[in-house]
């Protein structure tokens, strides 16, 4: 790989991650969330964040590469890990202050955190096909490679 | 086809994220409100039951229905005793919709004053303690609850309950001398008898009927039939309170 290739791998996978801080960090928090729900939704869209940021970097500096579909896998399994802990019982709870008595809130995320595991498991699924095929058709290129090389020794001894 | 597999699971990212976003977005903009009342007691007077009410108002201003909308309550008292418990009906609040319903907490005021755990409520002061639950199912998949602690105040319906006796009209009756205030949220009418008691055995009996408003201090005196100089050294007058809202027994040592 050429220093202008990485250079260029650099460049956009700065871009990605820059990308990614503002679809999931800076907008939520600027103009979704606002005031107490920004403070409330934080600790949780912090780790998401980073999470994002890092994959979106670390997917553009291994595209094309078998690492790239390992980052994949290892992608599904992290934010996977990411909402169980999040939603630890399948309850998202949170104290909300109002003009009175306080008020907890608690959302039940089993249905939420259910579509989450069976869409990562699909990408985790396709990910480890798209990584064996990958694979495969390295391993092919080679053994084509090696047939010609063959061929062409063969047919110069002759 | 890992293509379409991955064009699946793409849109199902995209889908489930934007999905999120929007219910997240209206939920923070204040597109869902719930206001509740302050805690107030009614009286259901032919079935001497004292009913909490709480009113609740739910709007709906996002763009998803509310579904299952139910409140449920506890009522407490300061030593963690559960007084009354009851749930509402379900409700649903299309879009642009509000629907406002009431929580009643049935308190039995007989079953109250019998138990021992909480009969002191009948004399004394007592802070309640009411925790509501506001359940429902927002953007159809985020079942939400709210858990809201209020505050209730309680008065007793024979605040600082206290009994003496002294000669009566004639030399041959004695008087117990009953005094109280009601406290309570509600009046209440009926017979007091009065039983005295010396060494163990029945001396005498007597009643009187009385009817006490809200906030009425009351003196009653109900006569005996037992000769003062009689009275053992040490007895025991019991006052049972048989009234349309409560019946209640106190006793109270005396000499």
């Amino acid at each position: 790989m050429s220093a202008r290739e990485v250079a260029v791998r650099l460049v956009r996978a700065f871009l990605a991650a820059g990308l990614a801080y503002v679809v999931t960090y800076y907008l939520p928090m600027t103009f979704l969330l606002g005031g107490e729900s920004a403070r409330i939704a934080e600790p949780v869209l912090t780790p998401f964040s980073v999470l994002c940021i890092f994959f979106s970097a670390a997917g553009e500096l291994l595209k094309g590469t078998g690492g790239h579909y390992v980052l994949e896998v290892v992608r599904g399994f992290a934010f996977i890990t990411y909402f169980s802990l999040t939603v630890g019982g399948g309850e998202l709870a949170f104290v909300m202050p109002t003009g009175g008595a306080p008020v907890v809130v608690a959302v039940d995320m089993t249905v939420f955190f259910f579509l989450i595991m069976v869409i990562s498991l699909v990408e985790i699924a396709i990910s480890i096909l798209k990584a064996i095929f990958y694979f495969i058709e390295r391993e092919r290129e080679e053994i084509e490679e090696l047939r010609a090389r063959l061929l062409r020794e063969l047919g110069s001894s002759r | 086809m890992l293509r379409a597999l991955s064009v699946l699971a793409t849109s199902l990212w995209i889908g489930l994220a934007s999905f999120t976003v929007i219910a997240v977005y209206f939920a923070a903009a204040g597109g869902v409100w719930a206001c509740l009342s302050q805690p107030f007691f009614i009286t259901d007077y032919d079935s001497g039951v004292l009913k909490l009410i709480i009113g609740v108002m739910v709007e709906n201003q996002a763009i998803f229905d509310l579904l299952n909308v139910r409140a449920e309550g506890e009522l407490l008292d300061g030593l963690g005793n559960v007084l009354c418990e009851n749930s509402t009906g379900l409700y649903h609040v299309g879009i642009g919709g509000e629907v406002d319903f009431k929580l009643f907490l049935c308190l039995n005021v007989t079953e109250l004053a019998t138990n021992p755990a909480t009969s002191y409520m009948m004399t004394r002061r007592a802070k309640l303690t009411v925790n509501m639950t506001l359940r429902m199912i927002y953007a159809y998949i985020f079942p939400t609850k709210a858990i809201i602690t209020i505050p209730a105040d309680w008065g007793p319906p024979l605040l600082g309950l206290r009994a003496s006796l002294m000669p009566g009209p004639t030399p041959d009756t004695t008087c117990a001398l009953v005094a109280f205030k009601n406290a309570a949220t509600f009046w209440f009418k009926g017979y007091v008898n009065a039983y005295l008691y010396g060494d163990g055995e029945l001396l005498a009996q007597g009643r009187a009927y009385t009817t006490v408003h809200k906030h009425e201090s009351k003196n009653l005196s109900i006569v005996l039939p037992i000769d003062p100089d009689r009275l053992p050294e040490r007895c025991k007058l019991v006052l049972a309170f048989d009234t349309n809202m409560f019946y209640f027994t106190w006793g109270v040592e005396l000499g």
